[in-house]
């Protein structure tokens, strides 16, 4: 992650500092969406901010916003205005190109459905990102590896997402949204598509990751999964309607 | 990371066989296409390149024209080539001349065996100097430079002496000259006008012919060509031939005659004159070929950048993952293009399977066979490679960047609908790969309507049971009247008469005045002909009558023919009879037939008197028009020397017979072996190129409407896959499986009826001009538009029927949990 520090000039801070810093901090996010001259506000005046090593969910009902409120961010959009900072650098005017390099550099991502790429093996899908960041070869495969152990996939390392259960998919995508070691991980209702048994195993896995300092978004429905964040931002109608404190550190 | 693309599109490539194969194959027939069209144009567009200095050798033409009528000839006068040498030494380094005798073919013999030669050349000595052929045998400097010395081919060599040595040995030309063999050509693939098996030293001629054929400046026998010390000096060179003219044509020709200069490059493509050396090709046809050569790549590349972008919409997952883990545009649109153009290579290497399996196949407008010229295979190779890697690069580009710019901030929800955005131009590019193929379809259709309107057009004569025996350096020019009476005694025989050029293909050009300015000669076109030549044609006579012979039965119930004596071969009048025909009439100033009968034109022979006025009539192919046009009884024997063909009627069903006969009694007045031929298959090769034309046209249309089909199929798979759901819906809801077919069909049908909509009039525009090139072209008919359009509609409402039956005949929940 040295790259990293040459771009933001950041350093992991200790968690248990009494006042850490904020990783993303928006103000006045708005995002409206426009089709056939029908205008849909999905947000509307959105302050939150989350800080490092945070573990925060968001709820809402279905068309609350929250998928649009990861989306921006995880910079996958542009809000229609307001701001986002992360680290304290103003993020919603960058480019396409510097989106792309932001989120390779400093972001992970889980998914509902898991998301790997098909044609891939489970070590070339948790490679590829490292591979975007233009690692050597050797290196790559070494740090998959060890993500993959630590997540108990090594031994189906050659096989393909579609020879694996839901279960282990998600581990697989897990190891791949970490093995950048990445500043914030945004996980959208990684237990979606799981059985309780293996749902609980992706939060434990998620509370680990946290407690090692990885700050988590959680977008979820599942007050069950939300109780393992210190925080929910309940959303609705593309407002924060509360801020629940679930846990402190 | 080039290693990381290879891996996954390989694995993407076989998880989705169909397209990929559909995909590759598409590419594939579109590049080899292209490659076998260009190698057409190629070997059409080389020609005489090969020459030392090809770019400083022309050809002398001439053109006389005088009151609208006349020739523009490819051949000159004897002395025209030495004189200009003589004249102009600082502009012309050598020239060379050609004279066949104005005959198509001569006699060979060997030992007493005689065969017809058609391609067989007096030339001068310097041959050698000027164009590129070399001698396997022999000294290309000394081998033509005395009299009755012979340069023969390989395959003559063969021919007439087998293993033995060629060089030393003697042939018989023509009956009675000795030649020797000095030279045996190396066998050659240069692509040239000039085609000859054996090559004659022009000095022969001087102990050949008796009377002083090199001084006259009105016959023009000689293809003439002329080495410039310096290219540029052809303009210069241009400028002096007017003087050159007055300085030495004869009085009565220099005010109408004039010379110009022919680069020997363009003569294939570009010269159409009368007494080409060889049959010429058209830049209009190599114009054809590579419009079709674009079609094709058009449609392929259509074709593929339709299905790569098809095959995206199934690749958005990935896209997204791939956009969300980090990869920015440019690294995507570097995969995607990859990709593509690793598939790309495949359809090269399958193109390349292909255009090596079909080039023994292919021959060019000639007839000859492409694979003769085609040397090594890296000619084909060069032109695949290069064509495949462009269409490869061009093709990739839009799909790559199309999937690489997909926005990654949708969801994965919305991702579905990630391929409708590109629908409209999907459907575009349907359109116009249909819109290309109705095009071909159309061109196809005219272009055979065209060529059966060129074989079965009335020609005013008729052509049909008409046998042609070449009877020129025959003794049967000698004994004429005895032959045809002789073989007038076979029932089968209705009619015979004998001419100086086949009737329907070619003529002579002869000079003619009238009686009111008898020293002012005008070059029309005419032929001699015998007796009966109406009669025998069946050509529509309008005034008069034919050069009759008259059957006289004897008293022991033998027949006897007779001439009337105004125009008989022992005429005492001293008079000639011609024959005109309606143009003739119209220049002559009469308006009724009947007035121009008993008029008399003066010919270098004399007085010839009209004895008769027919019908226009076809005397060469019908690219040209009718004009004025005399037929001249061959009255004397220096005119019969000149009469080359018999033409022999014969009853219907009967010909068998008639040529039997012919065959036992020809060599009672001949040594030349017996050769003949049926007049209208020799008039249907005048149409050759046409046919040849429609027959590439039909396999080429046939494979992009091929390529389309697949393009229109892969939609089809698209489409449907996109509509699985919507499907398994309405089925649920109580939807048959034919409304749900037509559901489907409905909108490609609508494509298919906009690409016609769009192709006929372009279509109709493009074969309108292509006829306004012949003067004689058939009209268009609506059938053919129908036809073309019917075949698209059908073609579309199979695959797409075919395709979407599968989808609905699923069962609605199998439809239905299948996301699109």
């Amino acid at each position: 992650m040295i790259e990293n520090t040459k771009i933001l000039n950041l350093n992991k801070h200790n968690l248990f500092a009494p006042e850490r810093p904020a990783i993303i901090k928006t103000v006045n996010l708005r995002k409206v969406y426009r089709s056939f001259n029908v205008e849909t506000v999905a947000l509307e005046s959105i302050n939150v901010e989350i800080k490092e090593g945070e573990f925060v969910s968001i709820m809402g009902p279905s068309g609350s916003g929250k998928s649009t409120l990861l989306n921006l961010l995880a910079m996958l959009d542009k809000p229609s205005s307001g701001s986002i900072a992360f680290m304290g650098t103003e993020v919603s005017t960058f480019s396409d190109r510097q989106m792309a390099q932001f989120r390779k550099r400093f972001l992970g991502f889980i998914f509902q459905n898991f998301n790997l790429i098909d044609e891939l093996t489970i070590l070339e899908n948790v490679e590829l990102p490292l591979q975007y960041l233009g690692l050597p070869k050797a290196e790559r495969r070494k740090r998959a590896m060890e993500m993959m152990e630590r997540l108990e996939v090594a031994h189906k390392k050659q096989f393909f997402p579609s020879q694996l259960s839901g279960g282990q998919q998600q581990r697989v995508a897990v190891a791949r949204a970490v093995v950048t070691n990445p500043y914030l991980l945004l996980a959208d209702e990684p237990t979606g598509n799981l059985d309780s048994a293996h749902g609980q195993e992706v939060m434990d896995i998620l509370s680990k990751l946290n407690e090692n300092g990885t700050t988590v978004i959680l977008v979820t429905h599942s007050a069950q999964n939300a109780e393992y964040s210190q925080r929910t931002i309940h959303l609705f109608d593309g407002q924060v309607v509360t801020e629940n404190i679930n846990h402190v550190n | 990371m080039l290693g990381s693309y290879l891996i996954i599109t390989l694995r993407n490539l076989l998880r989705h066989k169909t397209f990929t194969f559909i995909n590759t194959l598409g590419l594939a027939v579109g590049i080899g296409s292209f490659t076998v069209l260009m190698l057409l144009v190629l070997h059409e567009t080389t020609y005489d390149v090969q020459h030392f200095n090809s770019r400083r050798i022309f050809r002398v033409t001439q053109e006389i024209k005088k009151n609208n009528v006349g020739e523009r000839s490819a051949s000159l006068p004897f002395p025209v080539a030495d004189q200009l040498k003589k004249d102009y030494p600082d502009l012309i380094a050598e020239t060379v001349r050609f004279f066949n005798m104005q005959s198509p073919a001569i006699p060979v013999g060997y030992k007493g065996e005689y065969h017809y030669e058609k391609r067989f050349f007096f030339v001068d000595s310097t041959f050698f100097k000027v164009f590129r052929f070399y001698l396997e045998k022999g000294n290309t400097k000394t081998a033509l430079a005395l009299p009755n010395s012979l340069v023969i081919s390989k395959k003559i060599a063969r021919k007439y002496f087998g293993d033995e040595e060629p060089i030393g040995k003697k042939l018989t030309i023509m009956v009675g000259h000795e030649f020797t063999v000095t030279g045996v050509l190396e066998e050659s693939n240069f692509r040239s006008h000039l085609e000859f098996d054996m090559l004659a030293s022009f000095h022969s001629l001087n102990e050949m012919y008796k009377m002083p054929v090199q001084e006259n400046w009105i016959w023009n026998p000689c293809w003439t060509y002329v080495v410039l010390h310096k290219a540029n000096m052809k303009d210069e060179l241009r400028k002096q031939l007017p003087f050159f003219v007055v300085k030495y044509f004869p009085d009565a020709l220099k005010d109408f005659v004039s010379l110009n200069l022919q680069a020997i490059n363009d003569i294939h493509l570009h010269s159409n004159l009368a007494y080409e050396i060889s049959i010429n090709s058209d830049i209009e046809y190599v114009h054809i070929f590579l419009g079709m050569a674009c079609f094709l790549l058009a449609i392929a590349s259509l074709n593929f950048i339709n299905i790569a972008t098809a095959r995206s919409s199934l690749r958005t997952k990935e896209v997204l993952v791939r956009k969300i883990i980090g990869a920015n545009k440019s690294e995507l649109f570097w995969q995607f293009l990859f990709e593509n153009f690793l598939i790309s290579l495949f359809a090269i290497l399958l193109a390349f399977v292909l255009v090596e399996i079909s080039v023994p196949f292919l021959s060019d407008l000639s007839g000859n066979p492409l694979s003769k010229w085609i040397t090594n295979d890296w000619n084909i190779a060069a032109w695949l490679g290069a064509c495949g890697l462009v269409i490869g690069v061009l093709s990739s580009i839009y799909p790559a960047f199309y999937l690489a710019n997909f926005n990654a901030s949708k969801n994965f929800k919305s991702a579905v609908s990630f391929g409708k955005s590109g629908t409209w131009f999907r459907q575009g590019l349907v359109v116009l790969q249909f819109m290309i193929s109705i095009f071909m379809l159309i061109s196809t259709l005219v272009s055979y309507d065209q060529l059966r309107f060129l074989r079965q057009a009335k020609l005013g004569f008729d052509k049909e049971q008409i046998i042609v025996l070449p009877i020129a350096f025959t003794k049967i020019l000698y004994r004429y009247d005895d032959f045809k009476k002789e073989l007038l005694g076979c029932p089968s025989i209705s009619s015979i008469t004998a001419m100086e050029t086949i009737i329907g293909r070619e003529h002579q050009t002869h000079e003619y005045a009238m009686p009111y300015n008898p020293d002012e000669f005008t070059f029309f076109p005419s032929i001699l002909v015998k007796h009966d030549f109406i009669k025998t044609f069946n050509i529509k006579l309008l005034a008069g009558k034919d050069f009759e012979s008259i059957k006289i039965f004897k008293n022991d119930g033998s027949v006897y023919y007779d001439y009337p004596e105004s125009y008989s071969t022992d005429s005492l009048t001293q008079s000639g009879a011609v024959i005109i025909n309606q143009a003739m009439l119209k220049h002559l100033g009469y308006t009724k037939a009947q007035d121009a009968l008993n008029q008399t034109l003066i010919s270098h022979a004399g007085k010839e008197r009209i004895i008769g006025v027919v019908d226009n009539f076809h005397f060469t192919s019908l690219h040209d028009t009718v004009s004025p046009f005399i037929l001249n009884l061959a009255k004397d024997e220096r005119r019969m020397r000149l009469v080359k063909y018999m033409a022999v009627r014969t009853q219907r069903n009967r010909t068998f017979e008639a040529l039997e006969y012919i065959a036992r009694t020809w060599p009672e007045f001949t040594a030349v072996p017996f050769e003949y031929f049926f007049l209208h298959e020799n008039l249907d090769q005048l149409y050759n190129k046409e046919q040849k034309l429609s027959e590439i046209s039909a396999i080429f249309a046939g494979i992009a409407v091929f390529i389309a089909t697949m393009g229109m199929f892969s939609l089809t798979s698209f489409v449907v896959a996109q509509r699985r759901r919507e499907i398994g819906i309405r089925k649920s809801l109580g939807s048959s499986a034919s409304a749900l077919v037509f559901l489907l069909s409905k909108d490609f049908m609508k494509l298919a009826m906009l690409s016609i909509l769009i192709a006929c009039p372009i279509a109709y525009l493009g074969v309108w001009t292509w006829l306004g090139h012949f003067p004689n072209h058939v009209e268009l008919k609506l059938s053919n538009f129908l036809l073309a359009s019917g075949v698209i509609l059908g073609v579309t409402l199979i695959t797409v029927s075919l395709h979407t039956l599968r989808t609905v005949l699923q069962t609605p929940v199998a439809a239905i949990n299948q996301q699109g």
